[in-house]
């Protein structure tokens, strides 16, 4: 994506923020390639990625295995810094070392496993640990924890010992510790990836929760039904960025998703079956709602 | 009488017996495995299927009640574990816990060196391991184990199972975090190495589409016990049971479901896009 010429961003968005009047996306990746360097050899992983993330956008990265997906995850709060090209937060370069805070403070990231990711042996505590750090007053985060629990819904769950958590409700801890960073952008790296059908919905429901609070969410996934909920999909192939779209017009080349390793949601696979055979029947439905609006509609305007 | 390949008998078990912290994970599970077969096993996180997988290959002794392996009770000290493990192919959830070797390639050797085996041979069973699980083996096994993505580490922890040659495969999430093509490609191979050595595949998965398409039958393990039981298409046409149980419904049951709410007379049970997609253009036909 590129731009010139400075214009406002729509309002509402840029309250508060640094750049209130310029068109600086809260993530610009600009020409990005890294390697990773192992006992004397290179290994690409990125290759001259550029993409910007404007404040508030629901953003799916999918790609195959190896593809990069959690490289540029890593370098979108300075885990890891380009050999190539730049990363910018929010305005800060990641590179410099001196908003090395603020740029973790604004991007929070979330891993698959919940288990490497708890420290403390009380929930409450778990959550309070991030505001703690950053030595806020007691009551802002007494606040921040209240909002960050009540928010993944495990307010109930505060006096308990993570440990004893099921696995949904652990990666909803992580998550809670996260917001209560109150960070603009939460990066989700596989984070659904070992859940029950139950606790992915759970973290599903939250995202959306959050996305509806004007919260920008980067969700890195295998599973193409959960892709297909987010606003936008930028699909990985061997270190480069093959496509930026809509998920509506992702997931049409199912061809395309062949070669790079990945498949229609099921329920899209389910829609262009019966566009092939059914007069009139959209193909590019995303969603088991969808698919079940567009047969109960088509058979209505037929019988 | 012909014994059963693999049976558990009123197994329970119990983490950090007699401390405070004490939680019980198995109450009393039975399950028959026959050869040649691909038992799935469904349930919410917590509910015990990792610890029936581990005790399946004597990982986990039994503390009360029986496994068998081939007529071989594993709760017999006299029983050969080492051949048990050799026969008996577990896959962790986290491979993590399985991979530890520097390189690759010396991580899928790890188990047919120990069996003794010749180096052509050890060779010969790393590349195929190696290339059955999607990872071009020239370009992976001098790979470090350290700087490979989620899913080449999977793929590298259940080739390490495959290099052992085992009878039964017992596999916690073999599909999770693999990209879709490499997930189908894995549903394709367990089903052809199902057929090809006539092994049997003990699977837990939270995919319900791996299972509808791969299970012969499923196992519902709900806090230690087995809670339902059936084909794939007895389970899945249960979708508000399962639901009620934190679990979910294949993608094209759940449309089928959702239809029928609404007043449509279709069948429940559909498993896959293919057979939905057949049923509900015969709608559209009469």
């Amino acid at each position: 994506m590129s731009y010139s010429a400075p214009r406002p961003r729509p309002g509402g968005f840029c309250i508060g923020r640094k750049n209130a009047q310029a068109v600086e996306p809260l993530i610009r990746v600009e020409g990005v390639s890294f390697a990773y360097e192992v006992g004397g050899r290179s290994i690409p992983a990125l290759w001259d990625v550029s993409l910007s993330v404007q404040a508030g956008e629901y953003l799916a990265l999918i790609g195959a295995n190896g593809s990069g997906k959690s490289t540029l995850a890593r370098h979108l709060n300075a885990l890891l810094l380009p050999d190539k090209g730049r990363v910018w937060i929010d305005g800060w370069n990641t590179c410099d070392q001196r908003h090395r805070w603020d740029i973790r403070r604004t991007v929070g990231m979330v891993f698959q496993n919940p288990d490497t990711q708890l420290v403390a042996t009380v929930v409450e505590e778990e959550v309070a640990f991030g505001p703690e750090n950053l030595g806020l007053p007691r009551e802002e985060i007494r606040r921040r924890v209240e909002d960050a629990l009540a928010t993944v819904e495990l307010a109930t769950e505060r006096d308990r010992n993570p440990q004893f958590l099921s696995a949904g409700q652990k990666q909803r801890l992580v998550l809670a510790g996260v917001l209560a960073l109150e960070p603009e952008c939460i990066v989700l790296d596989e984070a659904t990836a070992l859940l029950d059908p139950a606790g992915r919905a759970a973290v599903l429901r939250v995202l959306d929760t959050l996305h509806a609070q004007g919260r920008t969410i980067v969700l890195i996934t295998h599973i193409m039904d959960e892709a297909a909920r987010a606003d936008r999909v930028v699909v990985l192939e061997e270190g480069r960025v093959a496509m930026d779209a809509p998920p509506r017009r992702v997931f049409r080349r199912g061809d395309d998703l062949r070669r790079w390793g990945l498949t229609l949601p099921s329920a899209t696979a389910l829609a262009q079956a019966l566009s092939r055979d059914v007069e009139g029947f959209p193909a590019d439905l995303l969603t088991v709602e969808e698919v079940v609006e567009a047969v109960y509609g088509r058979l209505r305007e037929v019988v | 009488m012909i014994v059963p390949l693999i049976q558990v008998k009123d197994l329970h078990h119990t983490y950090l017996r007699g401390t405070p912290m004490e939680t019980v994970s198995l109450r009393g599970v039975d399950l028959v495995i026959e050869r040649g077969e691909i038992v799935g096993l469904i349930g919410p996180t917590g509910s015990g299927k990792s610890t029936l997988l581990q005790h399946l290959n004597g990982l986990l002794r039994p503390q009360q009640g029986e496994v068998w392996v081939e007529g071989q009770s594993l709760g017999d000290p006299r029983t050969d574990l080492r051949r048990v493990r050799q026969r008996v192919g577990l896959l962790f959830q986290n491979p993590e816990d399985q991979l530890f070797e520097r390189y690759a390639g010396d991580d899928v050797a790890f188990g047919p060196r120990n069996l003794g085996l010749d180096r052509n041979e050890v060779r010969e069973r790393v590349r195929r391991a190696m290339e059955a699980v999607g990872l071009d083996s020239m370009a992976f096994k001098d790979r470090l184990t350290a700087t490979l993505s989620h899913g080449e580490r999977r793929r590298l922890a259940l080739a390490g199972v495959l290099a052992l040659e085992p009878d039964v495969l017992a596999l916690d999430e073999p599909t999770a975090g693999l990209d879709p093509q490499g997930r189908e490609e894995l549903l394709d191979y367990l089903m052809r190495w199902r057929t090809e050595r006539g092994g049997a595949i003990v699977l837990a998965s939270h995919t319900m589409e791996d299972l509808a398409r791969l299970a012969d039958r499923a196992r519902v393990l709900v806090a230690g016990r087995i809670v339902l039981e059936g084909t794939p298409r007895q389970l899945f046409s249960q979708g508000e049971e399962l639901a009620r149980l934190g679990l979910g419904v294949p993608v094209a049951t759940a449309v089928m479901g959702e239809l029928r709410k609404r007043g449509l007379l279709l069948r429940t049970d559909c498993l896959t896009v293919e057979e939905a997609a057949a049923e509900i253009k015969a709608l559209f036909d009469d």
